[in-house]
């Protein structure tokens, strides 16, 4: 168990790192993939089988999938000729390993000694039945606000992400000229 | 067993790196993928509460969270190539129309 979990822990921290400083983002996604792996095995360290296999599709699936995408847009190496880090690296990397220390400190101090209840260890919590029962029955609402959420989120991407007018307007004139030929077809026919 | 702490200072590193992307990368996909770290160790947390008090709200939590995240995915990147369509660039520190 200590041996899984150590593996998956540095590999996912190993990974993560790699992500955020990669130049090329391509090689960051694959890397983000990796440590989207590495939790979803964690989850499955920590019994919760469906959250690991929702984790596998949404995450490295859908998310994944859309990151790159928007990878295929990018003039990469263009992207990676520029400078990468901010004027405020140095002050952002101080500020969040202040922060990180402060966090494993006050988690390793306070729960060191929390344990599971008694027999708890190797019964799967977060099965499929279980979870469903929970979330039809006591978060009915939060999930219904969840399905309008996604709603509102897939309407906001088409939105932003269509062609505007003006767009169109520059982009005619390369166009080749069947479509003013056709229209003029139209026109006859009115 | 592992211990929570464990668990917890998992989270906490991949939270940690999280932030740094996310204050210090000028790459605006980047900055997304930093993001979806962040989200990335709660959910952790949350399921290593979750089993360590035997409580399965953690996980109907952890849920939510990733409806959210990928909602938050679809319209960043949304945002992201419509920045590219206006200014041509990637670079967050170009879109800088709301300094002061």
């Amino acid at each position: 168990m200590y041996f899984f979990f150590f593996l998956f822990a540095i590999v996912g921290v190993f990974s993560a790192i790699m992500v955020i400083t990669r130049t090329n983002v391509m090689h960051a996604a694959l890397f983000l993939l990796l440590t989207f792996a590495c939790v979803g095995a964690t989850y499955v360290l920590l019994r919760a089988e469906f959250l690991a296999a929702v984790q596998v599709l949404v995450y490295a699936g859908a998310v994944m999938v859309l990151f790159l995408f928007a990878i295929l847009l990018v003039n990469i190496p263009r992207v990676m000729q520029m400078r990468q880090w901010n004027a405020q690296t140095g002050l952002a990397v101080g500020v969040a390993g202040l922060t990180g220390l402060w966090m494993v400190i006050a988690t390793t101090q306070t729960f060191r000694k929390f344990e599971l209840p008694a027999g708890a260890t190797e019964q799967a919590l977060g099965t499929p039945r279980a979870l469903a029962q929970v979330l039809f029955s006591d978060f009915m609402l939060p999930f219904e606000i969840a399905s309008l959420v996604l709603l509102a989120a897939m309407v906001g991407a088409i939105f932003l992400a269509r062609e505007t007018a003006s767009e169109e307007e520059q982009s005619a004139p390369d166009a080749t000229p069947e479509p003013a030929g056709r229209s003029q077809a139209d026109r006859q026919l009115v | 067993m592992v211990p929570l702490p464990l668990y917890l200072a998992f989270g906490a590193l991949l939270f940690v790196i999280g932030v740094v992307g996310v204050l210090a990368r000028r790459n605006a996909i980047i900055v997304l993928m930093s993001i979806e770290l962040m989200l990335n160790a709660v959910n952790l947390t949350l399921i290593s509460f979750s089993h360590y008090l035997q409580d399965l709200r953690g996980q109907v939590f952890t849920l939510f969270v990733i409806a959210v995240a990928a909602s938050e995915a679809a319209v960043g990147l949304a945002l992201v190539i419509s920045l590219y369509r206006g200014k041509a660039t990637f670079n967050l520190d170009e879109v800088n129309l709301l300094k002061w």
